[in-house]
């Protein structure tokens, strides 16, 4: 069999890693070995942040619940609490969602809410 | 605000959607071009009054149509423990179904609004 030298395999995996290295900073995206070990660091951060990311956004929605429940007289806990006891089961994304883009609807889980908790 | 939508689950996320809106939901056992109907309505708005579940609105569900079926983009999902010659890697493309919604049916209206109004077209020509 022919000989294959190892050039053009190491050139490949070397362009590889570069690329997933890009906009790193310094030499951690132009030399081989230390963006490998960016490369590494940044997938594994990608990886857990995506998971993160769930909890980021149920804060975001909670801080925006809480602000719009304020301003119809419930805390966010009370607002919660009473559309739990009125076994509404819209979650915090879609009820964020109304918050921001339909106070007339929020207004009505609002009443709903403190309707119930004096029940 | 204007116009009717309602909120439906689906692959345990909720989703608010209007007639004719086109969505991405978690891969859903239909075939291309088939109706399929969402009986988990949680709300329902329409400028004027609102319905709210309890959890869900009985009698009421979302129609739509599946327009076809399709993969998010690649993720990597990549577990790494420095030190400890621990390595993951593996490739991940999430399934959906796209679907465009056709109908928000109330508690008490009829079904396919749509399908009716094509029929009496149809007289009307014949």
């Amino acid at each position: 069999m022919s000989r294959v030298k190892g050039g053009v395999v190491t050139h490949r995996r070397h362009k590889k890693v570069l690329k997933l290295a890009k906009g790193h900073r310094a030499t951690r995206h132009a030399l081989y070995r230390r963006a490998h070990e960016s490369m590494l660091h940044a997938l594994k951060y990608a990886y857990c942040h995506r998971r993160e990311r769930k909890g980021d956004m149920r804060r975001l929605w909670v801080i925006r619940i809480g602000a719009a429940a304020r301003a119809g007289g419930l805390s966010y806990s009370q607002f919660i609490g009473g559309l739990r006891k009125a076994d509404v089961g819209i979650n915090r994304k879609a009820l964020a969602e109304m918050a921001v883009n339909d106070s007339f609807s929020f207004f009505k889980l609002l009443t709903l809410a403190s309707d119930r908790l004096k029940s | 605000m204007k116009g009717t939508y309602a909120i439906v689950e689906t692959g345990g996320k909720q989703y608010k959607v209007a007639t004719g809106q086109k969505i991405d939901v978690d891969r859903l056992s239909v075939a291309e071009g088939k109706d399929i109907e969402l009986s988990k309505v949680l709300f329902i708005a329409d400028g004027e009054d609102t319905i709210i579940g309890n959890p869900t609105i009985d009698g009421a569900k979302v129609i739509a149509t599946c327009l076809d079926e399709r993969k998010g983009d690649k993720i990597i999902v990549f577990k790494y423990k420095p030190k400890a010659r621990y390595r993951r890697k593996k490739g991940h493309r999430q399934l959906y179904t796209r679907l465009e919604i056709k109908e928000i049916v109330k508690p008490g209206e009829k079904v396919a609004k749509a399908v009716r109004k094509k029929k009496i077209a149809v007289g009307d020509e014949g």
